[in-house]
């Protein structure tokens, strides 16, 4: 197994590392001279020859020994975890940066759990691993050695013997890795199960319990946890063959090698200590290897992790352009775009065509799932069309820079998205270096200077990672802040963000509407009365521009899908839930 | 919204004190055969020690030292299997507490109020996942092999005590060291460690919201490392790793050579009493062999130790869960007379804040509906959820039928009122299945009179599965409107004289929007219905509209009466009726 720090996933090397391994390996060395000088003692010993002078040598070649032993575990300490940890945090950066330039659109809610759950636990667990496995490993691997070269040159033929032990009963090590792994794959799933339905169990609770229904939920349950109780007993057990013959090998390598010494000793063809010395580092030497085997044990955890978060790191980003180039003004051009999030899903727009000049409004209208949010995505990249081509000033998205498009094309959409930090950080996110007046004129343009002023640290309040303290609709206006600070000539909107708080819908329409001035306005539509105003608004079906025109003109359409979708919103609108006394539906004003 | 108080490490001790003392012969037997193995695997060593003075005498036996060396193979084998035995005997222990406190704990939260179980699926999960999953490790490892090690210590302190006293003290000596420096190693650590703890939250915490913002970092062109906040925190964990690293290596270090290899005393004080006559070869051999075996295993103890109090805190959480008082029963069940909903001074407030809802009294009529409005905090969704019984009132009474809701049998309640939430739940399975939770032995004909009613028919039959196909995961498949109409479908079938409404805010397109208040219109039909209404206009022409602000009921009536009487429904009712209108660039 090589050595395998993951340096590529940090952009850097890190040779405190490498220092660290050679304290490991100077620490194994200082141990083995132990025993080459308790090996020199038992000569003298079993010679008859010791005195004290032999005590004071040896006493002071422990002593020494020990100190030599003990700094170099220390300095091997403080260089592999200070590394470490300065390593995993480099790497953890250097992944979340690239995730960033992966298509946005590859992120679904199940997605980003699975990589915040990398990006936290798992990389917790790999500079664990990494800082505190490698040193043993490098320890308990250079000890075995060491203390075998002595062996050798003691008695080459018992250190032989010894030797093939050694390799058969590592030979079951992978043998153990299998089973422990077909084991474990079971157990995950039943795992995973267990999960679902514990969190159907509390999250369900709710709506089951009106139903009773939790206790039938329960017993599924219980037999699920029957299940679990004996798949974790089968997954403990799984790996035990390959570990009693990998401890049992190595042990019958101790006897036998024992025997060979004895009989080598009875027939007078190697010296009595030599054995003995054999038999005091037996013991010592096998310690080392079986931990050994452990180690190797987690280290192949730690590659699945590193395997993982190299998967993830590995995913083809969104290809930037060499040379960025500048639109020429903020018009936006659809030239037969095609889509499909996934091939076996069919496509979510097909040949979509369409020009909006520089300033003007279109707002896209239609049936939820029919495509108009995935169209107003991809004008920010979220993903990249699969055929034709969307231009902005001319210029294909694909040719422009990141930051030339940050710069170009503004999002306001229904989720808000706050960062922990302050509310002045969070406005800053759209333009980095704004002064402090900057942001508080977008902050007031975006009717938000009021309720932050109130708040008792004012721009200075930390939000934590919901956005607490500030409710929905505050927090739909720091979002406006932000995109106002941006000041892209482009905004993608979406118009359900000025509904996001009954009482502050006012305040929210006029931060919108200082937004909206003067850009270039491409607007998801759900309520079609706010969009009457558009230059043009497209009618969007299953994929396909099925209508496009003032509204006027659509609404004149009578047999088309957009004066369905008005009618359909006339009455609902005018909808009003009946008393027991009144008609039931579709009384109007 | 919790009232869980936080775990104090004793709770969990209690805990698994108690649970282990009601059966202890699984555990007995395997912190015995545990100790039993340990003790067996001090064998090997004199054994060694036997073959060593075998190998030195003047005619060596080969008879004897083949006899010696498969006796050091049959003890291992031994331990092997010993040490295996204990392991299945403790896991065995294990997997059987874990499910028991699994279903213990998931018997304990369908007893607890509603509300004590919202907004904390995540915390439930993670107790009943994570910290009854760390159980295996106290159970399986940390008991076993602190007994075994402690064991296999004194044990080889008494042999060596019976061999030579003074040996033996020696091999002991450097035991103060090592403790001496362990506990300057862990001097100041408690602070450290909860630093640490507090940098890995932090840092965490961090992650998760870039990843969730992605997208929004990605619209401004910002990445990882230019967030200051993000980069900072995940760098402080290395900051503080490699302080503690720096502070303790040195004393870390000693603590383990210590303990590992005890050559350091063992050799010169045996050659010291060799020379003196005192001490016979083969007695040298022996405690160089086995000095080490002596300390070591504690390494194994300490070990086992520094994993407790992380365990016994899971331990503490999974008690503080099943601790929890459960949602009151009536001794003497009682039964509504009626279906009117009475609010009788009611003063309500979640934790320890104060009062959400204060002195709150209104009446709605059976088979009729009544409106709540209000700003939102006002405490409007807390009105259902006391009618529901997801929380208790502090003062005060909530009556149904004249009788207070905590009289009336929970299935009674349950099976008189239906509620519709803004975010139905759904599990993974199918359309079918998601309905029948409501009426489990519904004929198929009320089956298709809800589905029709809901509005779903439509959709339903253009699925190629109809009513068996999945939902996904929380019923992702379906928008938002067909998620609303399939709850009104659920609520259909439980047919309930009860009915609590929260109206939806969000926006489904205008065709499912309709489709979704015909539902509705169809669902209220002839209960007695309170509906949490956000869209004023919605609810102006029902019999009741109870206007609620900061707790307090401002005013009730009609919505003529209320605009001429209320200045507070005045007032939302002009700021809703002036945004109603709103476009875009008009």
């Amino acid at each position: 197994m090589t050595v395998d720090f993951g340096f590529d996933l940090a952009e850097r090397s890190e040779p405190r590392l490498w220092r660290g391994l050679a304290f490991g390996v100077g620490a194994a060395l200082a141990e083995a001279l132990l025993y080459v000088e308790l090996y020199r003692v038992l000569i003298v010993v079993f010679g008859g020859n010791a005195d004290l002078r032999l005590a004071l040598e040896a006493g002071l070649v422990m002593l020494i020994g020990n100190v030599v032993l003990v700094a170099c575990k220390a300095k091997a300490n403080v260089e592999s975890f200070g590394a470490v940890y300065g390593l995993v945090a480099d790497s953890r950066l250097a992944v979340a940066d690239r995730l960033s330039r992966l298509p946005m659109g590859v992120f679904t809610r199940a997605r980003r759990a699975v990589v915040a759950e990398l990006l936290a636990g798992q990389f917790g667990l790999y500079q664990n691993v990494v800082a505190r496995v490698w040193g043993l490993a490098a320890v308990n691997a250079a000890l075995p050695l060491f203390l075998w070269l002595l062996l050798l040159v003691v008695d080459w033929r018992i250190a032989l013997v010894a030797a093939v032990f050694v390799i058969l009963a590592f030979l079951a090590v992978p043998w153990s890795h299998r089973l422990l792994s077909r084991a474990s794959a079971k157990l995950a799933d039943q795992r995973d199960d267990l999960l679902a339905g514990f969190l159907d169990q509390v999250e369900g609770a709710r709506d089951l319990r009106q139903y009773d229904r939790l206790a039938r939920l329960r017993q599924d349950l219980e037999t699920q946890l029957e299940r679990f109780e004996q798949a974790q007993l089968r997954t403990e057990l799984a790996p035990a063959p390959a570990l009693l013959a990998f401890a049992f090998l190595l042990q019958l390598g101790v006897a036998v090698s024992a025997v060979a010494g004895a009989l080598l000793v009875a027939r007078g063809a190697a010296e009595p200590t030599a054995l003995v010395l054999f038999l005091v580092l037996a013991l010592r030497l096998y310690r080392a290897i079986f931990d050994l085997g452990m180690n190797l044990a987690e280290l192949r955890f730690a590659r699945e992790i590193l395997g993982r978060i190299r998967a993830l790191a590995a995913e083809r980003p969104l290809p930037d352009p060499v040379a960025g180039r500048m639109p020429a003004d903020a018009s936006i051009s659809f030239d037969d775009v095609t889509f499909a999030y996934d091939p076996q899903d069919g496509l979510a727009l097909r040949n979509i065509c369409g020009r909006i000049p520089a300033g003007r409004m279109v707002a896209l209208v239609g049936p939820s799932g029919s495509g108009k949010s995935t169209l107003a995505h991809l004008v920010a990249r979220l993903w990249d069309a699969d055929s034709g081509s969307i231009r902005i000033g001319g210029v294909d998205l694909r040719a422009l820079s990141a930051e030339t498009l940050a710069r170009s094309v503004a999002m306001v959409l229904q989720d808000v998205v706050l960062f922990e930090g302050t509310i002045a950080d969070n406005i800053r996110l759209g333009r980095p270096d704004a002064s402090d007046d900057a942001v508080e004129r977008a902050a007031r343009a975006a009717r938000a200077h009021g309720f932050i002023t109130r708040l008792r640290d004012g721009y200075a309040t930390r939000l934590d990672a919901e956005g607490g303290p500030l409710s929905g609709g505050e927090r739909q206006r720091i979002a406006i802040a932000r995109a106002l600070l941006n000041d892209a000539p482009i905004l993608v909107l979406d118009e359900a963000t000025a509904n996001i708080d009954f009482e502050n819908e006012a305040e929210i329409q006029a931060a919108l509407g200082s937004l909206t001035q003067g850009r270039t306005l491409l607007v998801i539509a759900h309520r079609l009365w706010t969009v009457t105003g558009a230059d043009e608004i497209w009618v969007i079906d299953r994929g396909r521009i099925v209508q496009r025109g003032s509204h006027d003109r659509l609404l004149a359409e009578k047999e088309g899908l957009y004066r369905r979708l008005w009618d359909a919103q006339a009455r609902s609108r005018s909808w009003r839930v009946a008393s027991a006394a009144a008609p039931a539906v579709g009384r109007h004003q | 919204m919790s009232g869980d108080t936080a775990a104090s490490p004793r709770l969990g001790r209690d805990l698994l004190a108690g649970r282990l003392r009601s059966q202890p012969k699984p555990l007995l037997l395997a912190t015995g055969l545990a100790t039993v193995a340990a003790a067996v695997e001090l064998l090997p060593y004199w054994l060694v020690y036997r073959m060593a003075v075998e190998v030195t005498a003047a005619e060596p036996r080969m008879d004897r030292l083949a006899l010696l060396a498969s006796l050091v193979l049959v003890a291992t084998a031994g331990r092997l299997l010993l040490f295996g035995a204990a392991n299945v005997v403790s896991h065995r222990l294990a997997f059987r507490l874990q499910k028991a406190l699994r279903l213990a704990l998931v018997r304990t939260l369908e007893r607890r109020p509603l509300g004590a179980l919202e907004g904390r699926a995540g915390d439930l999960k993670k107790t009943l996942v994570d910290d009854v999953g760390g159980l295996e490790g106290l159970i399986a490892h940390t008991l076993p092999d602190a007994v075994a090690g402690l064991a296999v210590s004194l044990l080889a302190a008494v042999l060596l005590l019976a061999v030579d006293w003074r040996m033996a003290l020696a091999s002991l000596a450097l035991l103060p060291v090592a403790f001496a420096a362990q506990s300057r190693a862990f001097r100041g650590l408690g602070t450290l460690q909860a630093k640490w703890h507090a940098a890995e939250t932090a840092a965490n915490a961090g992650l998760l919201s870039y990843v969730r913002g992605l997208a929004t970092l990605k619209a401004y062109d910002r990445v990882a490392s230019s967030l200051g906040d993000l980069r900072r925190s995940v760098h402080a964990l290395a900051d503080l790793a490699d302080r503690a690293t720096r502070r303790t290596a040195i004393p870390y270090a000693l603590f383990f050579v210590m303990l590992s290899t005890n050559l350091l005393v063992v050799l010169p004080v045996g050659l010291v009493l060799h020379v003196a006559g005192g001490l016979e070869t083969a007695d040298l051999v022996l405690f160089v062999v086995l000095g080490a075996g002596l300390t070591a295993p504690l390494l194994r103890v300490l070990h086992a130790f520094g994993a407790l109090e992380q365990q016994l805190q899971g331990a503490a959480r999974i008690a503080a869960v099943l601790d929890a008082p459960s949602l009151r029963m009536p001794a003497m069940p009682r039964e509504p007379e009626g279906t009117d909903i009475r609010f009788d001074g009611v003063h309500f407030g979640y934790g320890d804040d104060s009062d959400v809802l204060h002195d709150l009294s209104f009446t709605a009529p059976a088979g009729d509906v009544t409106a709540i409005v209000g700003p939102s905090g006002a405490g409007k969704s807390t009105v259902i959820r006391l009618i529901a019984r997801f929380w208790d009132v502090h003062a005060g009474a909530v009556r149904i039928g004249g009788m207070d809701v905590r009289e009336i049998a929970p299935d009674r309640l349950r099976s008189l009122v239906a509620v519709v939430f803004q975010d139905p739940f759904f599990f993974h399975g199918t359309i079918r299945e998601n309905l029948e939770i409501a009426a489990p032995a519904a004929p198929p004909a009320a089956m298709e009179s809800a589905i029709e009613a809901a509005g779903l028919a439509g959709l339903i039959g253009s699925l190629p599965l109809g009513l068996d196909t999945p939902v996904g995961d929380r019923a992702a498949r379906l928008s938002g409107g067909e998620r609303q109409r399939l709850a009104i479908a659920r609520a259909l079938l439980k047919d309930a004289p009860i009915l609590l409404l929260d109206e939806a805010t969000t926006f489904a397109d205008p065709e499912s929007e309709l489709a979704v208040q015909q539902a509705v219109a169809r669902l209220t039909a002839g209960r007695t219905v309170l509906i949490v209404a956000h869209r004023l206009a919605t609810v102006m022409e029902v019999a009741g509209i109870a206007v609620l602000a900061d707790g307090r009921l401002q005013a009730f009536g009609r919505h003529r009466d209320l605009l001429r009487r209320s200045t507070a429904y005045k007032r939302l009712w002009d700021g809703q009726s002036r945004s109603r209108d709103w476009r875009l660039r008009a």
